[in-house]
């Protein structure tokens, strides 16, 4: 196969695709350095597994487990700064403006979200970019019926952070 | 907040603002950036390690063919040579072992932990008895060995005592033992401080998948 050839088909697969790399980048880093890094990181090793992608599988499940792997298993060096995830999303909840009020939700459920774990945040990701109970098991690893289960946890573990969060509770 | 308004904040946050177009895509590929998760790096260092370690197990052999002139020579040759290749070939295996591991098309949890097997073997090497207290101090007694057997020459093993004293063998084995008492802590604090911190959050992350199986199992 002509390298150039696959090459080109690699990224307009990912130009299509790369929401999945920013929301992940988003949701495992806090800093926007931090997000530059496992941006690239990821398209790095989505390169590097493109020739064992064998497409019995979607290109944007695959996608996912390579995107979340990476997220999961980054070396981060600077671990405080990466970690203090209540610190850089910022929150204006005074403002009375419909685009700001939505602006601030869209803020609280990101750092609702941040305060997951790795791996309740990888299968909450997948839950909210509607992928089947079945897709999400697969790109996880764990049972389906377990999948079930966990999503419930998380959803009311999340509600109750964001109450959390929006009243201080 | 109701769980379909959270999803529904969560999809809009995500626009196309910031997306990038295929050439922007292509110069971040071109760009030539080492990968950095915990299991590259340890490919990497294992890479160095075997560099370092053929460069400088040539050059010792090379200077004990060309500079020892003992009697001992052959035996002290083939000593080496075996020590030397032992320790390659245990990190090529180990090299090659980490290398098949692509654990980024793998699914999550077993691709934890083939990670967490692959950065324990790395580490528990690193801090083991056999590394601590077995071949740092066998190489740097080997190297005063191999020091002292060059000031010998053609003297005979027993003429020792003629040319070490008492004060200087002393000297020799303080220097041996504070090699050591240096060495050890910085390998040790070294190999802490790049890997098993991240080896423990990666655990962490495997009892968190563990834990979500055993919720399963219990409702």
């Amino acid at each position: 196969m002509n390298p150039n050839i696959k090459k080109e088909d690699f990224i307009s697969l990912i130009e299509k695709h790369q929401g999945i790399i920013h929301k992940v980048s988003k949701m495992y880093c806090n800093r926007d350095e931090c997000q530059k890094d496992l941006f690239q990181d990821i398209l790095v090793q989505l390169w590097q597994s493109y020739s064992s992608f064998n497409w019995k599988s979607k290109f944007s499940t695959w996608m996912y487990r390579v995107a979340l792997n990476t997220a999961i298993a980054q070396y981060k060096r600077d671990r405080k700064n990466n970690e203090d995830t209540t610190q850089t999303i910022p929150i204006n909840i005074v403002d009375d403006d419909s685009y700001n009020e939505k602006e601030n939700q869209r803020n609280l459920v990101h750092k609702a979200i941040a305060k997951l774990n790795k791996a309740e945040k990888a299968i909450i990701i997948l839950y909210m970019d509607d992928y089947s109970y079945e897709e999400i098991a697969d790109i996880a690893g764990i049972t389906v019926s377990n999948v079930g289960v966990k999503i419930n946890r998380i959803k009311h573990k999340l509600q109750s952070i964001l109450k959390e969060l929006e009243y201080g509770v | 907040m109701e769980f379909d308004e959270i999803k529904k904040a969560w999809k809009d946050s995500f626009n196309k603002k910031g997306h990038l177009n295929k050439e922007e895509i292509e110069a971040k590929l071109t760009i030539k950036k080492k990968s950095n998760t915990a299991l590259n790096k340890i490919k990497r260092n294992y890479k160095i390690d075997l560099y370092v370690g053929t460069i400088l197990s040539i050059a010792i052999l090379w200077w004990i063919f060309n500079d020892i002139t003992s009697e001992y020579k052959i035996y002290i040759l083939l000593f080496t040579t075996t020590f030397f290749s032992t320790l390659i070939l245990w990190e090529t295996y180990n090299y090659l072992k980490v290398r098949k591991t692509v654990m980024s098309t793998n699914k999550l949890k077993p691709a934890l932990i083939k990670t967490i097997k692959d950065i324990e073997r790395y580490v528990n090497f690193n801090k083991s008895t056999f590394s601590k207290y077995l071949i740092l101090p066998f190489s740097i007694l080997l190297g005063l060995c191999l020091g002292i057997l060059r000031k010998l020459g053609d003297d005979k093993i027993n003429e020792i005592y003629n040319l070490l004293t008492i004060h200087q063998i002393i000297s020799l084995s303080i220097v041996a033992i504070a090699s050591c008492a240096i060495f050890i802590p910085i390998t040790q604090f070294y190999n802490k401080k790049m890997f098993k911190q991240h080896l423990d959050e990666l655990k962490e992350c495997f009892d968190e998948f563990n834990d979500i199986e055993d919720q399963g199992i219990s409702s």
